[in-house]
């Protein structure tokens, strides 16, 4: 597999974690670990366990094995600090009949980091109505309100399911600047999405989980630094991760540098054939490693 | 970061917002229901000739049988696919929320709903008073009556809340099944024993009644025996402090509602 190495210690490490619902084994023996200051997008088909694996991580469900640790301390005690230090977005978030600076009143102080100042200014950023009740705001708007909830909450590991899910064009241009009002010096964001285009540009490192473990971890420089895709009329003799037919020959995703290629083609050939897109990422590494040598 | 309090693993500050939010959540049914009442009897009074304003045992049981809807309640949040993961994560402690619940239901509703109770019937009785000429009588919390029965309130309360953390749907239902179900368990087996330490009793169990049904007329009055008073008392503490552990093992225990993204 290949390894991302980053200074510093891990501030959120999943250890050998088994979960799965009854008889269906979700996750056997997963680990990763994420530092701070990275927006990390997590990918994966659907039914994979993205949403699971948040709601593990935050402490919303126990596994049955293996260990979740945040900042040194285990997620899996539901300790109240542990707990104000993650916020979790749910893909379609709950609308309480209170406004969203009742909610402030009523959940926030739970949170003592709570960045009021932020939380008004990213209400206004999505132009979301503070004294509208979220229940009876639209899907879109309820998942912009719990989205800026999230952001000003302070918590230092901020876990988003499907956050562009629902939301319109402009919204998830909000969204992704609004990326940029958070201190992300001290924070984790964990995105899971199936919009990998949405936000492309701003997840960096990139988890693949399938089939119960992760698949690979990338940074976003990789992507660029090692993939290219090409139009081309023969495949032979091209070192090709993954190919789609057209009409007038093939598109392809070649293991060498050069354009780069978007998340959901990347995404689609490591599914496709984990081995040669983990092994593209090896060669390359290892192509690396030997260079700075 | 302030970490006063967020540090603590039981704190009371934090202890204070769950009360607090818990009865921003209830005061609404509570309100809504004060006013039937009210209202009701206003128009009872306004329209029949001889109105009765009840008594503190009847008002005492209104009283209790809403806290107990109420508890029976505590925990339907938790259960419900959006809210739950919300209830779970919210930055507190197990404990500090499962003692919200109780601080709410044991102490909060009682005294809040008795002040409603005797401002309510200052208002039936005076108009009453003043209109008709009838006699003033206001609904007194602190009679013998209402604090004697406060641990049966209080033992409800318990089972309706563990109730309330077992059960996603009907949850007041279901429990009241079971503590039936119970009771008509514990009636079956008073009746064996009694069967057991009786000659005639013994009798029909042992060698049979054929052809004919036999009747044991005895008076039998169980509360004037201070054994039998003493086995409830018994059983009751026992069923209070195992419904208090498992309603509060169930919500620390909770998990968010199974499903695969």
């Amino acid at each position: 597999m290949y390894l991302v190495h980053y200074e510093g210690g891990c501030m959120l490490e999943v250890k050998n974690l088994d979960f799965g619902y009854g008889k269906q084994k979700l996750f056997q023996q997963l680990s990763l670990s994420v530092q701070t200051g990275q927006i990390v997008g997590l990918l994966g088909l659907n039914g994979a366990g993205k949403t699971s694996l948040l709601k593990l991580i935050a402490g919303a469900l126990y596994p049955q094995s293996g260990e979740i640790i945040l900042y040194g301390r285990s997620t899996l005690h539901r300790h109240p600090d542990v707990l104000a230090d993650i916020y979790f977005v749910p893909e379609d978030p709950w609308g309480p009949a209170l406004t969203p600076l009742a909610w402030l009143e009523r959940y926030g102080v739970f949170r003592p980091a709570m960045n009021r100042a932020l939380f008004y200014r990213l209400l206004e950023e999505f132009q979301v109505d503070k004294n509208k009740p979220i229940s009876r705001m639209s899907y879109g708007q309820r998942k912009k309100c719990a989205l800026a909830q999230a952001m000003a909450s302070g918590s230092r590991l901020v876990l988003l399911d499907e956050p562009t899910n629902g939301l319109d064009i402009p919204s998830k241009a909000q969204f992704r600047r609004s990326l940029t009002m958070v201190d992300l010096q001290d924070t984790i964001f964990i995105i899971s999405t199936h919009q990998a285009r949405d936000l492309e540009t701003v997840l960096d490192p990139i988890l693949i989980i399938h089939e119960g473990s992760l698949l690979c971890s990338f940074p976003a420089a990789a992507i660029n630094e090692r993939f290219s895709v090409r139009s081309v009329e023969k495949l032979e003799g091209l070192p090709v991760i993954y190919a789609e037919q057209g009409a007038l020959g093939y598109q392809a995703l070649l293991a060498e540098g050069g354009s780069g290629a978007d998340l959901e083609t990347l995404f689609t050939a490591a599914i496709q054939d984990p081995e040669a897109f983990r092994r593209a990422l090896e060669v390359e590494s290892s192509r690396t490693i030997k260079e700075n040598l | 970061m302030k970490l006063e309090f967020i540090e603590q693993p039981y704190s009371l500050r934090r202890l204070y917002f769950l009360v607090r939010n818990r009865v921003f959540e209830d005061i609404g049914p509570v309100l809504i229901v004060s006013a039937a009442v009210l209202a009701l009897n206003l128009l009872l009074l306004l329209t029949s000739g001889r109105y009765n304003p009840g008594s503190v045992q009847s008002w005492g049981m209104l009283l209790a049988i809403g806290g107990v809807f109420l508890a029976g309640n505590a925990f339907s949040k938790m259960h419900d696919g959006k809210a739950g993961t919300e209830w779970i994560l919210l930055p507190a402690s197990s404990a500090e929320k499962y003692s919200a619940a109780l601080v709410m239901y044991l102490i909060v509703y009682p005294v809040f709903a008795s002040l409603i109770a005797v401002l309510e019937t200052l208002i039936i009785t005076g108009i009453g008073y003043f209109i008709q000429g009838s006699s003033l009588w206001i609904y007194n919390p602190l009679s013998p009556i209402i604090y004697n029965n406060y641990l049966n309130y209080a033992f409800f309360i318990l089972l309706a809340m563990a109730g309330s953390a077992r059960f996603r749907k009907f949850a007041i239902g279901k429990t009241a099944a079971i503590v039936f179900s119970f009771i008509l368990l514990g009636s079956l087996l008073l009746v064996l024993g009694l069967l057991l330490f009786d000659n005639e009793g013994r009798q029909i169990l042992f060698n049979g009644v054929r052809g004919h049904s036999v009747e044991i007329r005895r008076t039998l009055d169980l509360s004037k025996d201070r054994a039998m008073q003493i086995l409830m008392q018994i059983f009751q503490a026992g069923t209070a402090a195992f419904a208090l552990g498992y309603g509060y093992a169930l919500v620390r225990e909770k998990e968010a509602r199974d499903e695969v993204q």
